[in-house]
């Protein structure tokens, strides 16, 4: 046990850099919008930021395995119509609104087909990378076209209303006051965060990541990890898919598109890398929160509505250009090059601390 | 014992894979519709490829540096808008300056310039990842083109301004129709020409090839790294602008959706046609043929009459039939170069060779 010094310090700091920033916005605009720290919008924060929060875990899972799943925002899509397409009373399509099959499945049934539905096609997606050795991106690609597809020719391009209440519960629902979503999400979070930081499968996922070769090598098979990995993302996106259908109680063919850039951005902005075998569950939870909190915050300014995004652009580039500037320092900083080994052990201090 | 000469025929089909495809995909449409193979279909295959073509080419320049450039799309968005804000009268929309056309189209070039200098510039110089800032920079760039525009498209152009987008350079009359040969068609094959000529046989592609093979490397060997891409990003940039164009000429209208969620199609097809995320890899004309398949695709299926919900599960389909050719393509010439390998030597150690995931 070294007595920690100024340099620990920084270090510790750039290497949690994210929270800094997290800190920091948390700051500026509790000082700048009013009503921003009350507990109804923070609530309302972190309720928008569940389902992001949701698909982020997956998608930085794959990312640790050097992979990408662009797939996640077309099971979102499909996993929501096919629910509301077993559950809900037939009638005829009309006004662009149609209704189920006519089937009428019960939510205790339809939820776990659905979640079935998600890590179905996640493995489907890992066993094409892997087992057939097909190229990651394109394969997750095609799957979220066709996905979507599904979604669409199933619906018929027309919106779903009213779900039961029993499937709404994770979405809408409440205990104790507190959102069901926001409870899962932390769970979530937690119980990834341990897998990740102290169980051997997080380690294999670094290990795959950083070297494909030498985890082969090393004796472990890295088909088996990252099967196991899309697997894990196709599930949490029909989770995702589930509590924002519930939160709707409207199926929407359309539902998720675009949030597969943020879903990357939020887990990139918390610290895991595109170049695999870096960041913590933890670090993209701060990732998540940032991105809920300047989406919250753009609301709430009243920010033109036609401006919203160009602002929300550019918050993130700014959050963007000082990470960079951390990176740099931590570069500079010389011999703690991240290796995997290091990596588990910060996750493992984050842990703990 | 040099036994081990791989089948040239075999060897000349694998690298062009992708032209093997286009031609598969354009019998098989052929075959199953009449209407496929008559003349005003094959001008639309060609013109319709036109935008989408220059948003891939700008993506083939920085996949061969090893880059992104998610932002295209929204430059395209933006560059039309821009343009036609300052083309058209106040009544409609515009800001009611009606510059000359050649004047628009140089300053939308230029735009499309500046957007691409400057993620170059925060890449190599402050050193953001260039996926990231190009993330961030396809929501800026869309929502500068919702916030500039009136909130509804403008349309109605000057005829020079539509010239490259929607002009016909000659019309053929035949019974079955006529056969359209569009200025964008041309354009675009031109584009593509040129662009594999200037990576292919200049010293500037020749570095941008080693950058993206190896950027430590190509650092070391006495390559500007930095300037190579930051370059490459203005190019891509430039191209953009030019879709902007293409598709604001075609359309003769700008809208402030124009563009989006194009990207993981332009992605597509320049991975389709042999280009790696990875960098390195690939070649510009290779490029161009995922153009074509995905063009074919889009304009056969239509013309089946297969609904459009239908059209995206078809075309992730023969995406993922694609790939799986693709790696079976890499798997194959892994094979011959060991085989070559082990010919050469006694001990026989393999190459290095990534394979497709």
């Amino acid at each position: 046990m070294r007595t920690p010094n100024r340099h620990d310090l920084l270090e510790f700091l750039t290497r949690h850099f994210i929270w800094v920033v997290l800190v920091f916005t948390v700051v500026v605009f509790g000082l700048t919008i009013k009503g921003y720290l009350g507990l109804a919008n923070i609530a309302n924060i972190l309720i928008t930021g569940s389902v992001l929060g949701v698909m982020v875990i997956g998608q930085s899972l794959c990312l640790m395995a050097r992979k990408l799943d662009l797939s996640a925002e077309g099971t979102v899509s499909l996993v929501a119509v096919v629910a509301a397409w077993l559950m809900l009373p037939y009638r005829e399509t009309d006004l662009a609104q149609a209704g189920g099959l006519g089937v009428e499945l019960d939510p205790l049934i339809v939820i776990p087909l659905i979640l079935a539905l998600g890590a179905l096609i996640g493995f489907v997606n890992g066993f094409m990378i892997m087992k057939l050795n097909m190229n990651f991106f394109i394969v997750t690609l095609a799957m979220q076209l066709v996905l979507r597809g599904l979604a669409l020719a199933i619906s018929e391009g027309a919106i779903m209303p009213g779900t039961p209440a029993a499937f709404n519960w994770l979405g809408g629902g409440r205990i104790a006051g507190i959102p069901v979503s926001v409870i899962a999400t932390i769970g979530l979070y937690l119980v990834f965060g341990f897998v990740m930081s102290r169980m051997q499968f997080g380690r294999k996922v670094y290990a795959v990541g950083a070297n494909e070769d030498a985890a082969r090598a090393s004796g472990f098979s890295p088909a088996r990890t990252v099967i196991l990995v899309y697997t894990a993302s196709g599930f949490l996106a029909a989770l995702a898919g589930w509590m924002l259908l519930g939160r709707l109680e409207t199926s929407v063919p359309n539902l998720g598109i675009g949030l597969t850039l943020n879903v990357v951005a939020a887990a990139v902005i918390g610290g895991v890398s595109l170049k695999g075998g870096e960041g913590s569950i933890i670090g993209a939870f701060a990732g998540v929160l940032f991105l809920a909190m300047v989406n919250n915050a753009l609301n709430l300014m009243n920010v033109d509505p036609l401006w919203v995004n160009a602002v929300r652009g550019l918050i993130i580039l700014v959050a963007l250009i000082i990470d960079a500037q951390k990176t740099r320092y931590a570069g500079r900083a010389g011999p703690s090059a991240p290796t995997t080994t290091v990596v588990a052990d910060a996750d493992q201090n984050a842990a703990v601390s | 014992m040099k036994r081990a000469e791989p089948n040239r025929l075999v060897s000349l089909m694998v690298d062009n894979l992708i032209w093997l495809f286009v031609l598969g995909a354009f019998i098989a449409f052929s075959l199953l519709s009449d209407r496929f193979l008559s003349p005003y279909n094959l001008g639309n295959i060609l013109l319709r490829s036109a935008a989408f073509g220059m948003l891939v080419l700008s993506q083939a320049y920085t996949f061969i540096t090893g880059n992104f450039d998610l932002s295209v799309e929204s430059s395209l968005g933006l560059t039309a808008m821009f343009a036609a804000l300052m083309l058209v009268t106040s009544e409609a929309g515009g800001l009611g300056w009606q510059l000359d056309p050649l004047l628009v189209i140089l300053l939308m070039l230029i735009l499309g310039g500046l957007i691409g200098l400057f993620n170059g510039v925060l890449i190599t110089k402050v050193g953001v990842n260039n996926l990231l800032v190009t993330i961030a920079m396809l929501f800026v760039l869309r929502g500068a083109t919702y916030g500039i525009s009136p909130g509804t498209s403008i349309s109605f152009f000057p005829k020079e301004f539509t010239w490259l987008g929607g002009g016909t350079l000659a019309r053929i009359v035949t019974d079955d129709g006529n056969f359209v040969l569009s200025v964008a068609g041309i354009f675009v094959i031109l584009a593509f020409l040129v662009g594999h000529i200037h990576t292919r046989y200049t010293q500037f592609g020749r570095n941008m090839y080693a950058v993206g093979a190896d950027a430590d490397a190509a650092r070391a060997a006495g390559i500007n790294v930095d300037r190579v891409v930051i370059i490459v990003y203005i190019i891509a940039g430039v191209c953009a602008a030019f879709a902007g164009l293409l598709q604001a000429g075609r359309l003769n209208a700008a809208t402030p959706t124009m563009g989006a969620n194009l990207i993981f199609a332009v992605h597509g097809a320049a991975i389709i046609g042999g280009m790696s995320i990875y960098g390195g890899r690939g070649n510009i004309i290779g490029a161009f043929g995922g153009v074509l398949l995905w063009s074919i695709l889009d304009t056969g299926l239509n013309i089946m009459g297969v609904s459009p919900f239908w059209i995206d599960v078809s075309r992730g389909l023969l995406l993922l039939f694609a790939v799986l050719l693709d790696a079976l393509r890499v798997r194959y010439q892994h094979n011959v170069q060991m085989r070559l390998a082990l010919a050469d030597t006694t001990v026989g150690l393999g190459d290095k060779e990534q394979s497709g995931g």
